[in-house]
């Protein structure tokens, strides 16, 4: 089972035990998948493009070479920014105190790049953080479910279905002005019927 | 993929527009300092070293071949780059199928059981057709939105010339006045799903705005799932 997510807010620590949530949890997931003659699922291999070898799962494997042909092993390796900088390993948030700011204004939510979500069930459902999400106000902090070379944002807030914490990194957006010209890049009225189990 | 997306206003007068993709900063990558590394995809073993292979051979517990004579070991072959290579189908028994498979789409429960099997349907994209995708008229608080709806991608809507200026720097006045998120939606009515692409994911859009002097932000999140603890455990979890 992870750790919990400790989160001190007022100078008091609150403990909750993080689930991850993703849509196939929530509504199901559709998948498309080859079957032969006889509607057996069938499994993909790869041909050389000679036709001399049928390669199937468990023939290959994948790694990074130096020029000179080594092969790196993934514990030679270190973290790099974009220019080349050595960047530290962050540990995992997990167990250990997280300070919480807020709150927070709810357009910020707008502006984080969402990578997971986590339901957080709290330990006690009456303190004055989950009393304070529940009542709509919304608050961040630091989140790394496991060590990786950056520290997360999480927006933590809650609804009527429990709290949950909104992991990502936050993004800067440009303005837009008259005279920029866009480049594209290469490549019925209730709100509460909205249908996401179809979608 | 389209970078273009047609949009209606209130009053419902449509334009197509720009739009581009919105990211957090690079994450750093692993490596080694001043070092070019190449990544690579390579055999480590042949057909007859498979533990498909092995255990046809030499039975269910075939370590001790291993260990007495090294079968699974073929010099000519393990370390060769792979590189192009097509993609095949085997039958259950493992033989290359000469022609097309049949494609089935299969629905699966949240606990991941199998719902139900049926014929793939195929979906176009509908962002950019002659139909706008719709200013539904429907508006939430952000404070309400962001504590209901889980946002997977942002887009930046942007203005391809004055006029589409003018068009957009009005809604995201209107939305930043406001302080709410716009549902937009697709088809006759504005009530369907956002596709950006053939057969692609399909979205909830929810259209943001800011401006400052002459000056505007104007975002549309895309979100494919409500904030919801799942009630069911998942196979996979």
């Amino acid at each position: 089972m992870a750790k919990s997510v400790v989160l001190n807010f007022d100078g008091v620590d609150h403990n909750f035990a993080p689930v991850r949530v993703d849509r196939a949890k929530l509504y199901g997931v559709r998948k498309r998948i080859a079957v032969d003659g006889t509607g057996a699922a069938c499994t993909k291999a790869a041909l050389t493009p000679d036709g001399s070898m049928l390669i199937t799962s468990g023939m290959t494997s994948q790694g990074y070479f130096a020029p000179d042909g080594r092969w790196v092993a993934r514990n030679e390796m270190v973290g790099l920014d974009i220019v080349g900088q050595v960047v530290e390993t962050k540990p995992s948030t997990l167990g250990v105190a997280q300070a919480v700011e807020g709150p927070v204004d709810p357009g910020a939510v707008l502006h984080l790049d969402v990578e997971s979500v986590f339901a957080l069930e709290p330990e006690d459902i009456s303190s004055k953080l989950v009393t304070s999400m529940k009542s709509g106000e919304i608050y961040r902090c630091s989140f790394n479910y496991a060590a990786g070379l950056e520290i997360e944002v999480a927006y933590l807030v809650a609804n009527d279905e429990g709290v949950f914490a909104l992991v990502g990194k936050p993004v800067d957006i440009a303005w837009s002005e008259q005279g920029a010209v866009f480049v594209a890049e290469s490549t019925e009225d209730d709100t509460d019927d909205l249908d996401f189990d179809q979608l | 993929m389209t970078n273009y997306i047609r949009v209606a206003n209130a009053k419902g007068r449509d334009a197509v527009i720009g739009f581009k993709s919105i990211k957090g900063a690079e994450a750093p990558k692993m490596g080694l300092p001043g070092v070019a590394l190449e990544f690579r995809r390579y055999l480590i073993a042949s057909d007859q070293g498979t533990d498909v292979t092995l255990k046809k051979r030499f039975g269910e517990d075939y370590s001790k071949a291993l260990i007495e004579a090294d079968p699974e070991i073929d010099l000519e072959t393990i370390g060769q780059t792979v590189e192009q290579t097509m993609t095949v189908y085997l039958d259950a028994g493992g033989a290359v199928l000469n022609s097309e498979p049949q494609v089935l789409e299969l629905v699966l429960n949240p606990d991941g059981s199998e719902k139900e099997r049926r014929a793939p349907m195929d979906v176009a994209s509908n962002i950019n057709g002659e139909v706008p995708v719709r200013w539904s008229g429907r508006k939430i608080p952000i404070k309400d939105a962001v504590r209901r709806f889980s946002f997977r991608r942002s887009v930046q809507l942007q203005h391809v010339d004055g006029l589409t200026y003018d068009f957009l720097y009005a809604m995201a006045s209107e939305l930043e006045k406001d302080k709410a998120v716009m549902l937009l939606g697709t088809g006759e009515k504005g009530a369907g799903p956002l596709i950006f692409q053939a057969n692609g994911r399909a979205y909830r859009g929810f259209l943001s705005g800011q401006v400052q002097g002459e000056k505007y932000r104007l975002l549309l999140h895309l979100s494919d799932m409500e904030l919801k603890k799942p009630t069911i455990p998942h196979k996979n979890s």
